[in-house]
């Protein structure tokens, strides 16, 4: 029974995204920008038109391994987002490597990018490998430390079942709560308050119940 | 008025049949996908015996059964875990009170997938041999008379003209049917564990899916419901076929039969070996030595014709003298 790789995933990178993982990015202002996708690594980049204007999607979901396809709402090769609306980026795939740079209408540096989240940013991630995990901003000092907890097959024997909703944590100076504990299948939504460059790293694995009745 | 003419009764038929109806063991096989179980059967059977026979109008009789007996019953199953989609909800929603985007969700988890790449277990197989006393097949026949020359002989054959193989039963196991079934899926579920060490990934799926053990899992994939004789009769009947997997295995043996042969050129009487001294005298050319060989007295078979009656078989024919 070949399970994907999402289950034996043990380390996230905000910075680089990859499967289980997701970031969202708000659009206040109305305009035209342009985001470019980086994809899994060793990709070729593309590009998307986003217009942020009244009317809009309240969110615009971006799979960087695959290059938008136009909608049929508007002009031609361009997406509408709602002003307050969210940029969703992910990477559904098993190779990492993806992040995204937003350009405004003029200029030629980025106006954002994925790699280093700002104020307003969320980053979520769903570890499923059971054991403690290590939370860092590579970017300033705060750390935290996560549980994912081994599901038990005794306990679902007993009826109980996994939790499913997200798990919050702000991401300032410090994290809060410093310590969190999750089922597997629960996302970890980190609500960025700085700058911040997020790894989770699993320091202690757990195996569970020794000799457990599968 | 033919010049030969036999007559055969229908039990001396039927004791002629049933001499030469019976196989060697015929092995089959047959499988399908229903929904996320991939189901097969892996089995051998014979023909034992011809119940009652019935001779209709003209050539053809009518075989009310056709006995068979099972040498394997192996069932087979393999599961194709359907994808699991898990953590896919939102996030971030607005509030309902918002000036703008009221309760619109603002950032959704793209979530992911369990056994996404379509993952197998199996396929298992389960020995169902103790079973076999109690599965029953009805197969009855129309075949059709001939009477067919080759080189040498006048024989008559039995044509397969239509087989009917009813859907199989299972009477009464005596409970052992759903002890082999949870003994096969617990060793299947054993199996993968023991080839599969990392029994957290396991349990994590397990935990996620509601099930305790993977046992209950697979069990709960086949969908047995609270009768196995019923769900196992479903699924060899209607799933599989068994009933066009027995036809296509027996056919071809029971296809041509022949049942009787009789030597053309008809002789009546064997060769005769002879003192030359015996005899008063021989036309040319004379025999070269004390002794002789007498041909035998023979006629070609002419005009046979082979037709039942009520209760009898004729086979008539002339001689060509």
């Amino acid at each position: 029974m070949p399970v994907t790789s999402l289950l034996t995933r043990t380390s996230f990178d905000s910075a680089s995204l990859a499967s289980q993982a997701a970031i969202a990015h708000p659009m206040p202002q109305t305009g035209r920008w342009r985001l470019e996708a980086h994809g899994p690594r060793g990709s070729a980049p593309w590009v998307m038109d986003i217009v942020v204007r009244d009317g809009g999607l309240p969110r615009v979901a971006v799979d960087l391994a695959q290059p938008a396809t136009p909608t049929n709402c508007c002009d031609a090769g361009e997406t509408p987002l709602s002003p307050g609306g969210m940029l969703n980026l992910n990477l559904q795939s098993d190779r990492g490597g993806g992040f995204a740079l937003l350009y405004g209408a003029t200029g030629s540096d980025p106006v954002w990018d994925s790699r280093r989240l700002g104020p307003g940013d969320t980053y979520a991630c769903m570890p499923l490998r059971p054991g403690t995990y290590t939370v860092a901003n590579s970017l300033g000092p705060a750390k935290a430390s996560v549980r994912v907890t081994y599901p038990d097959p005794r306990a679902a024997a007993a009826g109980a079942r996994l939790a499913s909703g997200p798990a919050p944590i702000k991401v300032g100076q410090t994290m809060d709560p410093g310590e969190q504990t999750i089922d597997p299948g629960q996302v970890l939504v980190f609500a960025i308050e700085t700058t911040a460059q997020l790894t989770l790293v699993l320091k202690a694995p757990d195996d569970g119940p020794q000799q457990a009745p599968r | 008025m033919s010049d030969v003419s036999f007559d055969v009764s229908q039990a001396a038929f039927k004791a002629v049949y049933n001499r030469v109806v019976p196989t060697i063991s015929l092995p089959f096989d047959g499988s399908t996908s229903v929904g996320p179980i991939w189901i097969g059967v892996e089995a051998a059977i014979h023909v034992e015996s011809a119940g009652d026979i019935t001779f209709e109008d003209s050539d053809t009789f009518f075989l009310k059964e056709l006995n068979i007996g099972w040498d394997k019953l192996v069932l087979k199953l393999g599961f194709n875990i359907p994808p699991v989609h898990i953590g896919k909800f939102c996030l971030v929603r607005m509030p309902d009170n918002a000036p703008f985007l009221a309760g619109e969700c603002l950032f959704e988890f793209p979530g992911g997938t369990l056994f996404g790449g379509n993952p197998d277990i199996g396929p298992i197989k389960i020995n169902l041999n103790a079973i076999i006393p109690y599965v029953v097949s009805q197969i009855s026949g129309r075949f059709q008379i001939s009477l067919e020359k080759d080189s040498s002989f006048l024989s008559l054959k039995a044509h397969s003209q239509s087989l009917a193989v009813a859907p199989i039963a299972i009477s009464d196991t005596f409970g052992k049917l759903p002890l082999l079934i949870q003994a096969g899926i617990a060793d299947a579920a054993a199996s993968w564990i023991a080839v599969n060490p990392q029994a957290w990934l396991l349990d994590a799926a397990l935990g996620i899916l509601g099930f305790p053990t993977l046992g209950s899992l697979l069990l709960d994939l086949l969908d047995i419901g609270p009768d196995v004789q019923i769900w196992l009769t479903d699924k060899l009947n209607w799933s599989i076929g068994i009933q066009n997997l027995i036809y296509n295995a027996i056919l071809d043996s029971v296809l041509d039969k022949t049942l009787f042969k009789i030597p053309d050129p008809y002789g009546f009487l064997p060769t005769i070996n002879a003192s030359v001294s015996d005899y008063g005298g021989f036309s040319d050319p004379q025999p070269p030595g004390p002794t002789t060989t007498l041909a035998p007295p023979h006629a070609d078979i002419l005009n046979p014709t082979a037709a039942f009656d009520a209760n009898t078989l004729h086979i008539r024919f002339d001689l060509g003298v």
